[in-house]
């Protein structure tokens, strides 16, 4: 499949929606690009690293082996309540691709099982590392902030709990410690903090394996090779050619936010291998 | 004149039985309130019947109300000195020890809300500056500060002519009335000029608070529709001010019962209030309207969601319609049967304030309740823990307003 719509093109038109086509209508003030920038927190992450991740949602199984070593290199616990950070969809097939990325449809479930089934596919979440994030700018205390890579990470030290950050998270994304996490001792992997009881946490990308050159516990994990990571800013990593090859998307577009997680169809993998 | 002097100071000299009671019943429930958040720290929020979805409460709607109750003071001020409506003036002082006692339970209702208060002072060392919730603090404590300066410059010339009727409390009251006399001019004209500046200073804080920043923290969220309009902030100013003139009329109501201040408290003082009751509440039926005109006409899901939450289905639609019915059609009945006295009155009042209450929490919770990618719908019924809490910051509230009755005359003296 070779496309002739620049990415960036894409993302533009498509992700700021009304707001890009009333600031065009008022071309005078400036230009598109500058007005557009106006709110973005930082504007340094167009040189350097930027870290993304491109999940391929035709080859998604619907597996959860993502979930599963997300939890345990993350020391994310059962008890006292069951967290995740990653969360995955059962989507009707029938559904149109908008409908599914705009709003809720009914007949879709994270509480699925026997994956993959006929008539569906499978849609993981997380953290979408936003270029613009909600919860960096709501934060009282600047216990969420943009880290190195442009990765959206937490300082769990400064954590009040207010849960402003999970109001203002459009994705869902961000969990609370609603008790003192119980891990057993020889599960916890000594590279992540445990999280105190009283704060929030979300995906960091696997922040700690990165900074050693590896990939995130999620990548690694996945059996059908749904899951790319990459800098973004490098033109010859994996995610920047999947994103040259294929029309991506990213979810809640009309938000602004301007993810750095994508999402990419490369058609219905399992079905057509059987 | 004397007379009335005489029985406001015999109310702060004497403690019955009632005033004991009042402390024994209101202390004990401040008491199982701080247990149950002693559970809730020790425990974890777990304790609560919040979740990773419906992520606030009633602690956060029982902060909206209680700044309502906050507006109080300035209510009765504004309309004194700018409307010039002279039979209010009973009220003044009960409205401003009001603010006090508002303020401190709005503040400890978000306390009960945050994960970690143990934490608390993170806040000042690092406020992150583009945060709602760093503008709240920052307004807030200004809002404070000027009442409390308000309420001890105010008190100067009856506090020192209590000075020397009292044995044991008089030491106290020479104690503040030096630090009173320290900071107010001496001369007559000069010190009501300094009260005039003052109040003038606070008169904006409901604008900036319930209107601005309390609005603010869930006007800004734009991961959720229902919130993000821009109407929030003139709509939660209006439920806020006539929560506040209902407080009004119910603690004074119950004042003049309890001490029997039929000639200080004047009837007419606390039936004018029944004017701004009978605008307000249809006020707050119209933006309650409009809401659900929009929302439902519109018929985008995001937003026809949460309004169909409230009108249709669901534990919310029958609160709501009790909320409507109960809390704002009955009493706005009631307040245009003529000739109004200050017991249909003081009814009026209990129903509406019940109804803004409630108003508060079908704000917060069903926005929350319906996450934009997937996920399963949240639920929320709030848990023991959260009840206890909240009644126990109201008693608190309660507690410290019965104090500041016997400190100072909640009457002005001349």
């Amino acid at each position: 499949m070779k496309e002739n719509i620049n990415r960036r093109d894409f993302i533009k038109s498509v992700g700021a929606g009304g707001a890009f086509l009333i600031v065009k209508s008022m071309a005078p003030i400036g230009s598109v690009e500058k007005v557009l920038k106006v709110n973005q927190v930082s504007e340094t992450q167009d040189s350097g690293t930027k870290w993304g991740m491109v999940i391929d949602v035709g080859a998604c199984i619907g597996c959860r082996e993502c979930v599963y070593a997300c939890k345990a290199e993350n020391n994310i616990p059962n008890a006292p309540m069951p967290m995740q950070w990653i969360e995955t969809f059962e989507m009707d097939q029938k559904d149109p691709v908008t409908r599914v990325f705009s709003v809720p449809p009914t007949n879709s479930k994270t509480d699925y099982t026997n994956s993959p089934k006929e008539g569906k596919w499978y849609l993981p979440a997380q953290c979408v590392h936003c270029e613009d994030p909600p919860c960096v700018k709501l934060c009282p205390t600047g216990a969420t902030f943009i880290g190195e890579g442009g990765i959206v990470e937490m300082d769990y030290d400064k954590c009040i709990g207010c849960r402003q950050c999970m109001a203002a998270c459009p994705y869902n994304a961000r969990t609370f410690n609603w008790g003192a996490p119980e891990i057993p001792a020889e599960d916890i992997n000594p590279m992540v903090p445990v999280r105190p009881v009283g704060v929030v946490e979300k995906c960091t990308f696997c922040i700690h394996r990165v900074r050693e050159g590896r990939l995130p516990a999620c990548v690694e994990a996945c059996p059908v090779g749904a899951r790319h990571f990459g800098d973004l800013n490098d033109p010859n990593s994996s995610v920047s050619k999947i994103l040259d090859k294929y029309i991506s998307t990213t979810t809640l577009e009309e938000m602004s936010t301007h993810p750095k997680l994508f999402y990419i169809s490369s058609g219905n993998k399992w079905l057509e291998e059987g | 004149m004397e007379s009335k002097v005489d029985k406001i100071l015999e109310s702060m000299e004497t403690t019955g039985k009632g005033f004991y009671s009042v402390l024994g019943i209101f202390g004990l429930i401040v008491l199982w309130g701080a247990y149950a958040w002693y559970t809730q720290f020790t425990v974890g929020m777990q304790t609560t019947g919040l979740n990773n979805t419906v992520m606030w409460g009633l602690y956060i709607a029982t902060f909206m109300f209680m700044i309502g109750v906050s507006h109080a003071g300035i209510i009765i001020s504004t309309s004194i000195r700018v409307g010039k409506i002279e039979k209010l003036k009973p009220l003044a002082r009960i409205a401003e020890a009001m603010t006090i006692a508002g303020l401190a339970m709005a503040v400890l209702s978000v306390v009960a809300d945050i994960g970690r208060p143990d934490r608390i002072f993170v806040l000042f060392f690092n406020l992150r500056v583009t945060s709602p919730l760093a503008w709240d603090l920052i307004i807030l404590s200004l809002y404070f500060a000027f009442s409390a300066f308000y309420l001890l410059i105010s008190t100067k010339h009856d506090l020192h002519s209590l000075a020397d009727r009292f044995n044991v409390r008089g030491s106290l009251y020479k104690f503040v009335g030096g630090i009173q006399n320290a900071i107010t001019p001496k001369e007559d004209k000069a010190y009501k000029n300094m009260l005039n500046t003052v109040s003038a200073i606070i008169l904006p804080f409901p604008l900036l608070d319930s209107g601005m920043v309390v609005a603010f923290i869930f006007s800004l969220l734009g991961a959720r529709p229902a919130f993000n309009v821009p109407y929030i902030g003139p709509y939660f100013l209006l439920t806020a001010l006539v929560t506040g003139i209902a407080g009004i009329v119910i603690v004074s109501f119950i004042l003049t019962k309890v001490y029997d201040w039929e000639e200080i408290i004047p009837d007419e003082s606390i039936t004018e209030l029944a004017k701004y009751l009978k605008v307000g509440i249809p006020l707050v039926l119209y933006f309650i309207f409009n809401q659900h005109f929009t929302f439902q006409y519109v018929g985008k899901l995001s937003t026809l969601v949460v309004s169909n939450m409230l009108l249709l289905q669901g534990p919310h639609a029958l609160l709501f319609w009790e909320m409507i019915i109960v809390g704002f059609l009955l009493p706005e009945i009631l307040l245009f049967t003529p000739n109004i006295k200050k017991d249909r009155l003081f009814l009026a009042s209990i129903m509406t304030t019940l109804g803004l209450w409630v108003n508060c929490i079908l704000i917060v919770v069903p926005a929350l309740t319906f996450p934009n990618l997937p996920f399963n719908w949240g639920t929320y019924s709030p848990t023991w823990v959260e009840w206890s809490i909240i009644a126990g910051v109201t008693a608190l509230g309660v507690l410290i307003f019965t104090v500041l009755t016997k400190l100072v005359p909640i009457v002005e003296l001349d």
